[in-house]
């Protein structure tokens, strides 16, 4: 039996990598034994320590991430373990994008994220009011949001909730996204993390 | 009031009362405390949340008082939750080498043989009915945090209709039981809700 | 629809990521789209059309982007009117230097003429010489027309496209273009061609294929970008990804610029030179920043200093 698939989806630049690594670190994964599956190519597996990946797969550029990496990961909860495997998944875009590989990424993220058991949408709760940036919230997550909210297993992660500008960014993602699950979190600094931990548990 | 009266009219409902009472205190905090993280999100007021690691040996101590009020009541009620709080996890394999639904069966059976099944079977029915009503009560809230919940499983009208079942057989059963497990079931609430209330007011 | 074909849709460049998901959701719930959850197609066209508009510089560009639009517009107006039409043959050449926009036009186009309903699907389909030309004879014809296979209710956008003409009579570049040629007669208004390239190349290539030059009637000049634009483009890039610069930084940008300005036109990439300087400085500042001694602050991370472009420039 294939594993449920936990899901990490989200525009470009808003920490999708940083929490995979450091969520599974939270799971206390050691290390990181990923799977790399770019889009249309064949998985190779790497190991890979918590230091090596954040060097490696983390940046400030967006488009690191271009295709799936996935982590198993054995979670430690109530009354025992339950394994699934935490997808991260290439960075969504609010227009159309000029280069192919990215839309080639894109496509594969929306091939995936039909069959996940859990979808953890995350948003830059930081980028409030930067209608410009890159990772600002914008039509691209209203639109996951709907999708996700068709399902079970939706959440809403909102990330860098450690800069200042974050509170009211957290506010104005409850008020867009009503009747969404929306956990406040620090990618960087493993801030809410027991809250996803507990939402994961609840959906394997 | 007569000397007499009490004996004879309250005395035969106070030990079972307080046995409700006390065992509804136990399951709730040790329910609330499972539930914290996400609870927290919601910004549910729990005694729980209010006592944090304090919960545990709180709980304890309310299902010891609930056996010494009633330890047939206590018992066969605390069991019933225990096990109808594996409803998620009835598949899986859990720490002590069974599979959720056998841990169940394996105290329904015990219970049975110890305590007589009429007692067992209306203690399960009453739980059951309790966590049916919370069930539909709290569908909309348990879908979006993941929480297990029947009336999203089997649809609300199905739980319902399951809910006035177990209610007729309970009433022919042990009305008593009924009456005392749901007045109780509110009055644990209520005094829950006065109680974070009140501590909201101090430090607010 | 399926969801295979949404997927092939935005992977092909013909819907967004958000216009996936409301597909995806009609796929699911197996029910026509809500009028609310997508714009019509005017809204569309007023989107891409403004997009078009905020593209740095491209006056002509835009301004003929604009002249295209308001012809196809009055020949669809007048079928209506059942008066005489033009025929409506949107074949274009694209003259210019790498960087100078060419392709992100090329997409806006296509979209442009999806929501005039000129296109059905309106996604383009970038290709150049290695994707057209085989290895032994009757390969080309067919990697060609799987090319405009795919293209088709589309664009199809050869990149230097000179290319095709390069070895003389004897080449499979000739096959390709007479596949092109065959196949602008047999799907008339099924799709568009834009062939793309250096300016004297593409004159050259036209000179000695006559046939050809009459069958584009679209001509799209892009000429290079002045210094002004160029920084524009960086600060815009920048201001994406959530950089500033320092004062010092925006200095050094504009010696670089005008440097760059000074080289010949062909080995300097324009736009594209400058996203890959901005991307290198982004990686130098890291690299600074993470060498650093002491706590980090917001405004560190937020800008680049003149030295993250480099110091030997």
């Amino acid at each position: 039996m294939s594993l449920k698939a936990c899901m990490i989806i989200g525009k470009a630049n808003v920490g999708k990598t940083l929490f995979a690594i450091n969520f599974a670190d939270y799971l206390q994964v050691t290390r990181l034994e990923i799977e790399f599956t770019p889009p249309g190519e064949k998985t190779h597996c790497r190991s890979l320590s918590r230091k090596e990946a954040l060097q490696e797969l983390t940046g400030t550029t967006p488009h690191q991430t271009l295709g799936l990496q996935c982590i198993q990961i054995q979670m430690p909860g109530l009354k025992g373990k339950k394994r699934f495997s935490l997808m991260d998944t290439s960075g969504l875009t609010e227009g159309i994008p000029d280069e192919t590989n990215i839309r080639r990424a894109m496509a594969q993220t929306l091939a995936e994220v039909r069959e996940a058991a859990i979808i953890l949408h995350m948003i830059d709760a930081s980028s409030h009011g930067k209608s410009g940036a890159i990772e600002a919230m914008g039509q691209v997550d209203w639109q996951v949001a709907q999708f996700g909210g068709m399902r079970k297993g939706y959440a809403v992660l909102a990330n860098k909730m450690d800069l200042p500008e974050a509170a009211a960014g957290l506010r104005q993602i409850r008020e867009e996204l009503p009747g969404h699950l929306v956990l406040p979190i620090s990618a960087l600094h493993k801030t809410g993390f027991a809250e996803v931990k507990q939402f994961v548990w609840r959906h394997l | 009031m007569s000397g007499g009266t009490f004996s004879v009219v309250i005395l035969p409902f106070l030990r079972p009362w307080l046995a409700c009472f006390f065992t509804g205190t136990a399951v709730k905090i040790m329910d609330d405390y499972l539930d914290t993280p996400v609870d927290r999100i919601i910004g549910r007021q729990t005694w729980a949340a209010r006592l944090e690691e304090a919960a545990l040996p709180y709980a304890l101590l309310a299902l010891s008082l609930a056996v010494i009020a009633e330890p047939i009541w206590a018992i066969t009620l605390f069991w019933a939750s225990y096990a109808m709080g594996m409803r998620g996890d009835m598949a899986r394999l859990l720490p002590l080498g069974l599979r959720g639904w056998q841990e169940a069966l394996v105290l329904g059976v015990i219970s049975g043989l110890a305590f007589g099944w009429k007692v067992t079977i209306s203690s399960w029915l009453a739980i059951f009915t309790v966590q049916a009503i919370d069930d539909l009560v709290d569908q909309q809230q348990d879908k979006m945090t993941g929480a297990g919940n029947w009336a999203s499983r089997w649809g609300m009208v199905e739980t319902g209709l399951a809910t006035i079942i177990a209610i007729l057989i309970l009433s022919c059963l042990d009305i008593a039981k009924l009456v005392l497990v749901l007045m109780n079931s509110f009055l644990v609430l209520g005094v829950q809700r006065c109680w974070t209330r009140k501590e909201d007011g101090t430090r607010g | 629809m399926t969801v295979e074909e949404v997927l092939d849709w935005l992977e092909e460049g013909r819907v967004s990521p958000a216009e996936a998901f409301v597909l995806f959701r009609a796929v699911e719930e197996k029910v026509e789209l809500p009028n609310d959850s997508v714009k019509d197609n005017q809204e569309q066209l007023e989107d891409v059309l403004a997009e078009l508009d905020a593209l740095i510089g491209l006056k002509e560009v835009k301004q003929l982007v604009r002249e295209i639009q308001a012809f196809v517009q009055i020949q669809k107006r007048r079928t209506e009117e059942r008066l005489v039409t033009e025929p409506l043959v949107l074949h274009t050449i694209f003259r210019g230097n790498p960087g100078t926009g060419k392709t992100t036009v090329a997409r806006i186009l296509g979209r442009m003429f999806r929501h005039m309903e000129v296109l059905p699907r309106g996604h383009l389909i970038e290709v150049e010489r290695a994707d057209l030309v085989g290895e032994y004879i009757g390969h080309t014809a067919q990697k060609t027309r799987e090319q405009i296979r795919k293209a088709l209710g589309g664009i199809l956008f050869i990149d230097e496209a000179y290319s095709l003409a390069r070895g003389g009579e004897k080449d499979f570049g000739k096959e390709a273009i007479d596949a092109l040629v065959k196949a602008m007669e047999d799907h008339k208004q099924e799709f568009i061609l834009i062939l793309a390239g250096y300016t004297e190349e593409m004159e050259f290539f036209l000179q000695s294929n006559p046939g050809l030059r009459s069958r584009f009637p679209l001509h799209i000049d892009f000429p290079d970008y002045n210094s002004e634009e160029l920084l524009a483009i960086a600060e815009l890039m920048l201001e994406k990804r959530q950089y500033r610069l320092t004062e010092g930084a925006r200095r050094r940008l504009a010696l670089l610029v005008q440097k760059g300005l000074r080289q010949e036109a062909y080995s300097f990439g324009n736009a594209r030179t400058v996203r890959n300087w901005i991307e290198l400085a982004i990686r130098r500042q890291a690299v600074r920043l993470v060498q650093k001694s002491g706590e980090m602050t917001r405004k560190d991370l937020l800008h680049i200093e003149a030295g993250d472009f480099g110091e030997g420039w």
